[in-house]
């Protein structure tokens, strides 16, 4: 009886401390996550740095200052101390996110979020994520310094990692089960290739290929320009390219523009909204006489926030700005002498060719009148709780076949994907040259050798330089090259060339006195060299622009305002129309809505009931408009806001403004007047659950967590206007992810605000301490030390020693 | 009711001690040691390391978190879910920490039973 009792209190509390010890579904392992010595609530605290650190990894001392926002500003003796430095630094505050990042890109979440990750990590994989990394890695650890310099930040994350008790791991590893593995250089290449795919990885080459085997070449054309009437490009229409003399253009194939193949499903795509503004305007143009530039890059509203601010400085350089957790050095920012910023360059960079094998072993393919060898990959996906998947993924020379008939596409064909991403670079080096550059011609030789994702590069110097060079290596294409599936046994519709680096397109010192870029039209239709994108953006460049036109001269105060500008262009340009559409549909339960509309100024303000009257009434209209091209069984694009508001303005009796589940034959005011019915159903809806149509309280603006936007550590209904299309780009998930403004006066004054916080940990105050701020429009003046002296600004200091 | 609070002391002391150095799971040894030694009656062998250690994990949980405004314990409470609510959170701690000493202190008991 004593024996029986024994073991069965025993053998109870075994398994109980065995249960607890382990995460169920996604439940955390209790025992461990509860505990005040192990679990969250030793995540509960707020940085306080401390006064001395002893690090083995460092030559000599390093002096660390915080400001009141938990910025570091670092100050090394030496360059490898300063990487070192700031790989320790950015750990300590942001070690989860970097891990994160580099398994999202290299197709390993399934490893610490289970089999609901499968699919996405296949992606990864099939997109050649690791491949790209790897062929960066290779290049750049080529270059001594640069490979000296990876090593110093890799090792610095490492030291800071091996200093670490499990009870001291981010809260996630805690909440996931799991631990921080080693970093190494190639992760930083991951890094990079995170950004690349989120900014270079978008195509439409099957929806249009889909289109086009649809609706024909007419309807195409109609529909997806290349150019548009309205563009503003971003080198301006006056420059005349008649210097290039006349240019090499490869040639192409016949029926290159056919339609050789039909998907179903495709790839998750990036958001079409990643993009940017930047501007810049010379001491002429300035009302202090200081050059000024401003940048603010819009991505997902992200916590932990994907910049780190951070000061980097070393006897032969001294630069602040935004950093990206993973990635040496400032990525937008400014030095004693110069800023600079980047917005996307976007162009068709991602090709698609169907190749065909010479038999069901898939071991050759046909390329020209030979047969090619086919490199095979099997990719192991650990999964958390469950048993590894393998896949294989099979290479060609082109790159790897993505789709094929154990991936989505049409479950059939092979289609191989040719993409910048996969080619080696040192893009990592020309934000090093950024960091050290003093003037125009060290920017430019920064830029020159950057590859991928394309970037629109402005810069401003205190020798009253301002410019901008769209720079990205690209392909010199035919006519239509890669904007439908190509055929790959073809060797004529390969990427022939690529366009010589100087005839990139860039402009400096122009007479109007600014440079400017928001993801528009690189240039105009004179440029001698293939430019497409589906995405070009159509509305923030004209009102930018318009604005810097307007006057003279203009102030700190006139960026600020213009990054905060809420105007909505897109409601301008079409809502006059819709109004005298819907006049006659509108009745007593509607007349409200009509007249706040008719009576709304077109700026997306917080308060702007109008405003979410406007965006729900388009959304409605833009469904129905497009209704054939959302129930096909094809994957197909929606033509963009652009060309569906020119579409009803010049051709409104178009077919496709027929509702299909319709009897009648509508034509674009029938279709209005059906979505303005709509619309004032869905808001008297809305009104029933008694919240507020303020467009901000409509619109509920959130920053999620990395995690599938984990509620408990996500910011919700933040009180800010803006929408996508507008200078002010903030959506609901979406948005200036960083706003910068720098004066090139004597003494550099800068000034940033960000939607997150400098710390990783949703335990810290730091956490989140800038969204109100940034939601605002107000901005934190960026304390950008000459020296190691702290000033009054610093509030705390370590001293790192060898 | 002078031993109980002997163990209760014993307890949280071995506690406090063990947990630097071994898991969260250290509360286990550290009631199994006190009943080993110290000997409870009846149903106070579970409610009493329930207490303590109870006590003990909510407190300590209560004054990390206090010094931080309870911001991280206010997210994990919804996350949880437990509607927010921190005082449910410590609570929630103090339960579980108290359940695995009673659950120590039982195994302890029953194999001082065993070996005497």
């Amino acid at each position: 009886m004593k024996l029986i009792k024994f073991i069965f209190s025993a053998a109870l509390t075994l398994f109980l401390v065995y249960a607890a010890n382990r995460g169920w579904g996604t439940l955390p392992a209790l025992g461990n996550f509860m505990s005040p010595q192990t679990g969250f609530w030793q995540n509960d605290q707020s940085e306080s740095p401390e006064t001395t650190m002893q690090l083995d990894g460092l030559r000599s001392e390093v002096t660390v200052h915080y400001d009141s926002e938990l910025i570091p500003h670092i100050f090394a003796q030496n360059d490898e101390d300063l990487y070192y430095t700031q790989g320790y630094i950015t750990a300590m505050h942001r070690l989860w996110q970097m891990e994160f990042q580099t398994y999202a890109a290299a197709g390993r979440l399934s490893e610490i979020i289970g089999e609901k990750a499968i699919e996405y990590d296949r992606g990864q994989r099939r997109k050649g994520m690791v491949f790209g990394a790897q062929n960066a890695i290779n290049e750049m650890l080529k270059d001594p310094l640069l490979s000296e310099r990876l090593y110093a930040y890799s090792n610095g994350v490492n030291d800071y990692i091996a200093s670490l008790t499990p009870e001291q791991y981010p809260v996630e590893y805690k909440l996931l089960g799991y631990a921080p593995e080693t970093w190494q250089p190639e992760k930083s290449a991951l890094l990079l290739m995170y950004m690349t795919d989120m900014l270079a990885g978008r195509d439409e080459d099957l929806e249009n290929t889909n289109f086009l085997s649809l609706f024909g070449r007419e309807t195409f054309d109609l529909l997806f320009p290349d150019f548009i009437a309205d563009q503003d490009p971003v080198i301006p229409r006056e420059r005349d390219w008649s210097d290039f003399g006349k240019v090499e253009r490869p040639e192409g194939p016949e029926g290159v523009s056919k339609a050789i193949v039909q998907t179903h499903e495709v790839l998750e795509k990036p958001d079409p909204d990643n993009g940017s503004n930047n501007w810049a305007v010379n001491g002429e143009h300035s009302e202090s006489g200081n050059p000024l530039l401003a940048n603010d890059p819009h991505l997902g509203l992200n916590l932990p926030s994907i910049w780190y601010v951070m000061q980097l400085s070393a006897p032969d350089h001294n630069v602040m700005g935004a950093t990206l957790p993973g990635a040496l050095g400032v990525i937008i920012g400014f030095n004693d002498r110069i800023a600079w910023g980047v917005t996307n360059a976007t162009r068709d960079v991602k090709d698609w060719y169907r190749i065909e094998f010479e038999d069901e072993s898939k071991k050759r393919y046909r390329y020209g009148d030979q047969w090619r060898d086919i490199r095979e990959v099997v990719e192991t996906i650990k999964v958390k709780g469950a048993s590894p998947v393998l896949d294989t993924v099979r290479y060609t020379h082109y790159g790897p076949i993505t789709y094929d008939e154990t991936f989505k596409g049409n479950g059939r064909e092979n289609l191989a994907m040719k993409w910048i991403g996969h080619l080696p670079n040192s893009n990592q080096n020309t934000f090093l040259g950024l960091n050290r550059a003093k003037n125009y011609e060290e920017y430019v030789a920064a830029v020159s050798t950057y590859t991928a994702p394309a970037q629109n590069f402005i810069f401003a110097s205190k020798d009253n330089d301002i410019a901008l060079w769209i720079q990205g290596k690209i392909a010199n294409k035919f006519n239509e090259q890669g904007k439908f599936v190509m055929d790959g046994t073809n060797p004529q519709n390969e990427w022939q060339s690529f366009i010589p680096q100087e005839h990139n397109p860039h402009v400096r010192n122009p007479e109007r006195g600014f440079v400017s870029s928001a993801n528009q039209h690189p240039t105009d239709e004179n440029y001698p060299y293939y430019v497409y994108d589906p995405t070009y953006e159509t509305y923030r460049n004209r009102v930018i622009n318009d604005y810097f036109r307007s006057k003279e001269k203009f102030s700190v105060k006139d960026f600020k305002d213009l990054h905060n500008n809420n105007y909505n262009l897109k409601a301008a340009e079409i809502l006059p129309a819709f109004l005298s559409m819907i006049e006659s549909e509108v009745n007593n339960s509607s007349e409200a809505y009509y007249s706040t509309l008719s009576s709304w100024d077109y700026y997306n303000h917080t308060d702007a009931i109008g405003a979410s009257i406007f965006e729900v009434v388009w959304d409605e209209y833009y469904k129905m408009v497009w209704d054939e091209l959302r129930e096909s069984e094809l994957a197909l694009q929606l033509p963009d806001s652009y060309q569906t508001i020119w579409l009803t303005k010049y051709h409104a009796d178009h077919s496709f403004f027929d509702l299909k589940s319709t009897s009648e034959t509508e034509d674009a005011s029938a279709l209005a007047r059906l979505a303005f019915k709509e619309a004032v159903k869905k808001l008297d809806a809305y009104k029933k659950t008694g919240k507020s149509l303020d467009w901000a309280a409509y619109k509920g603006t959130q920053v999620g967590h990395l995690l599938q936007a984990l509620p408990a550590f996500s910011r919700f209904d933040i009180p800010i206007g803006g929408n996508k299309s507008i200078v002010n780009a903030t959506s609901k998930t979406h948005g200036p992810s960083w706003r910068m403004i720098v004066e090139l006066s004597s003494e550099t004054k800068a000034m940033g605000v960000y939607p997150g916080g400098q710390s990783g940990n949703p335990g810290s105050r730091y956490y989140d301490s800038m969204i109100d701020t940034w939601a605002a429009g107000d901005y934190y003046e960026l304390i950008y030390l000459p020296n190691a002296q702290p000033t009054s600004a610093i509030t705390s200091t370590t001293q790192l020693k060898p | 009711m002078k031993r109980i609070l002997i163990h209760s002391l014993l307890s949280i002391g071995l506690a406090l001690l063990l947990q630097s150095f071994t898991p969260w799971w250290g509360v286990v040894i550290a009631t199994a040691i006190s009943s080993y030694f110290i000997r409870l009656k009846g149903s106070s062998v579970f409610f009493s390391p329930l207490l303590s250690i109870g006590l003990l994990w909510a407190i300590q949980a209560y004054s990390i978190s206090s010094s931080n405004d309870f911001i991280l314990a206010e997210k994990i409470a919804v996350l949880l879910p437990l509607n927010g609510s921190v005082g449910a959170l410590i609570a929630v701690t103090g339960l579980i920490g108290g359940i695995f000493g009673g659950l120590g202190s039982l195994s302890g008991r029953s194999l001082k039973v065993l070996v005497s």
